[in-house]
């Protein structure tokens, strides 16, 4: 049933983009999502698009996994260029119907809207396929170091943020567990009206939550026991090494944010 | 029911980078009116196994019979929703599936499911209740409330009340203590022994409980059975049992241990306990 979920689900494996360190990662996926919207060229969006595919091809992630997963995503993706498709009016027609006509600016925006999402949604992806989630916590926990001093809780933060992670899996298996427990007592999730579908899953969701505040309780009693404390005199066993890659990517990316701001103040 | 598996294959995460076989062209054969047990290491496919019986999961390949029923890959899910009314389920930690508000009412949840009014599905509740020793008193009180052991028999309770005809069981007494276990497995037996159509499946890797009460073993190792039969058959072949990362009964054991100090021909393959005592008796007797 929930064979197919990709986001969130880390992948072994040992190319490039595994390789590289996490800051590097979550640096190059901010510049791509802040700069790929900054100008709506054609030209901009095919570039970003080469980026998008040479990363998704340098992560080597099983090709039909990647679709299968895409599946829910691609009805978004469908739905917003079909929007922007009716609903955007400008340039020489190119459908005339009694009901809606189509121009060819509407055809363009839908595209490159699509195409962006679906950009989006792969480097999203990307990260998290091909990052361990300690690795992602401590990218993310150096990352939003400088911001300490304005006095948020990074390290706080980046804790809740693992534990998180780490107990999605357990949470799915939890549920998948009672799912079929509730199952073999003859619940039927798939037959009737809308409200009895949404009631057949009160005998999931309760135990699952009495599960979790447990899960939690049993936690955060296992850290106290052992003297767990936050902040600046915790050392890491983990350190994370910024290597040649790292900045060969980020170089890249910084680039592509120069030659959009280019493109949307020359052409 | 009689139960029979053709060439059953099971594939978990099929097309994922995670992909990994539950069972691998598995046969087995489970006689009408029997308590068997499934044996196994951890990893062997025997939960997978059990899942197959009500098609929580269905088979990636081949198909397995359960009485009327057959299951194969493209098997809908309708089909299958009478199937489980007749096959009941004890997860691991069955008390992991407790939600409603009163104790009553979640035993009541699957007669309900299956079709039988509110007055009828009490009545089958309080009678699954009473087997299983909860007190009236309890009834009404949350089943948040309750101890651990309660909790479970609630759970157990809320299995037996849909009248199944085949009970499976996958490691019902895990977490409990001995004599919490001992009471459970006495409970199910009582359960098989009041009327002579019903059958048993119990996964366990505790030698001593096959030992005690299935009249079969089914013996799985890495996704397939590897040896299957009556206790003694089985327990006669205790080499293939250790390849598989089992044991024979303590029982057995402790009769090959007298066996082989005493250097006296003792047959050590009694593993019910009162056989177990008079092999020993007998073995005094000769002594003095």
């Amino acid at each position: 049933m929930l064979d197919h979920i990709i986001i969130g689900r880390y992948i072994p494996g040992n190319s490039y983009i595994h390789q590289m360190d996490p800051r590097a990662k979550l640096n190059c996926i901010m510049i791509f999502m802040v700069f790929i919207f900054v100008s709506k060229h054609p030209a901009v969006t095919a570039i970003a698009f080469v980026l998008a595919a040479a990363a998704f091809i340098l992560a080597k992630i099983p090709f039909r996994f990647y679709l299968k997963g895409m599946k829910v995503i691609a009805i978004i993706i469908f739905f917003t260029f079909c929007l922007h498709l009716f609903m955007t009016e400008g340039g020489p027609v190119l459908l005339q119907t009694p009901v809606t006509t189509i121009y060819l600016g509407g055809l363009t925006e839908g595209l490159i809207v699509a195409l962006r999402l679906l950009m989006l949604v792969t480097m999203a992806s990307l990260i998290t396929l091909t990052t361990t989630p300690v690795d992602l916590t401590d990218g993310l926990e150096a990352l939003l170091k400088p911001f300490q001093k304005l006095g948020l809780p990074t390290h706080e933060l980046a804790l809740m943020m693992s534990i998180a992670l780490r107990f999605i899996p357990t949470l799915l298996e939890e549920a998948v567990k009672i799912y079929k427990a509730q199952m073999a007592r003859g619940a039927n999730f798939t037959e009737g009206s809308l409200l009895k579908r949404i009631k057949a899953f009160i005998p999931i969701l309760v135990p699952l939550f009495v599960q979790s505040f447990r899960r939690a309780e049993d936690l955060a009693t296992a850290m106290e026991a052992r003297g767990y404390e936050g902040g600046d005199s915790r050392t890491k066993y983990r350190l994370l090494r910024w290597k040649r890659r790292d900045t060969a990517a980020v170089a890249v990316f910084a680039a592509f944010a120069v030659l959009t701001v280019c493109v949307r103040l020359f052409l | 029911m009689q139960i029979k598996a053709d060439n059953v294959t099971y594939t978990y995460m099929r097309g994922t980078p995670f992909e990994k076989n539950g069972l691998t062209a598995l046969q087995a054969e489970i006689p009408e009116n029997s308590y068997t047990a499934v044996i196994g290491h951890t990893g062997s496919g025997k939960s997978t196994f059990v899942q197959l019986l009500n098609g929580l999961l269905k088979p990636t390949a081949g198909s397995i019979q359960v009485g009327d029923w057959m299951i194969a890959s493209d098997t809908k899910q309708k089909q299958l929703y009478d199937l489980r009314r007749q096959v009941g389920m004890v997860f691991q930690y069955p008390e992991h599936q407790l939600f409603h508000e009163t104790v009553i009412e979640d035993v009541a949840y699957g007669p309900i499911n299956f079709g039988l009014s509110k007055k009828a599905a009490l009545q089958k509740a309080e009678e699954a209740l009473s087997m299983v020793g909860i007190s009236e008193r309890l009834f009404d009180r949350s089943p948040f409330d309750l101890s651990g052991g309660q909790m479970r028999r609630v759970a157990i309770a809320g299995v037996l009340a849909n009248d199944p005809c085949l009970l499976v069981l996958d490691e019902p007494t895990a977490g409990l203590d001995p004599q919490g276990q001992q009471e459970i497995m006495s409970l199910f037996e009582r359960w098989y022994q009041a009327d002579d159509r019903r059958s048993v499946v119990l996964v366990t890797h505790r030698m001593e409980d096959a030992a005690a009460y299935s009249d079969q073993i089914v013996v799985m190792d890495h996704g397939t059975v590897k040896l299957a039969g009556t206790p003694y058959e089985v327990f006669s072949q205790q080499e293939l049992l250790t390849q598989s990362g089992l044991d024979v009964p303590e029982t057995v054991r402790l009769l090959q241990k007298l066996a082989a100090a005493s250097h006296e021909p003792i047959d050590a393959l009694k593993f019910h306990l009162r056989e177990t005592v008079d092999e020993i008796i007998s073995f005094l007797g000769k002594e003095s």
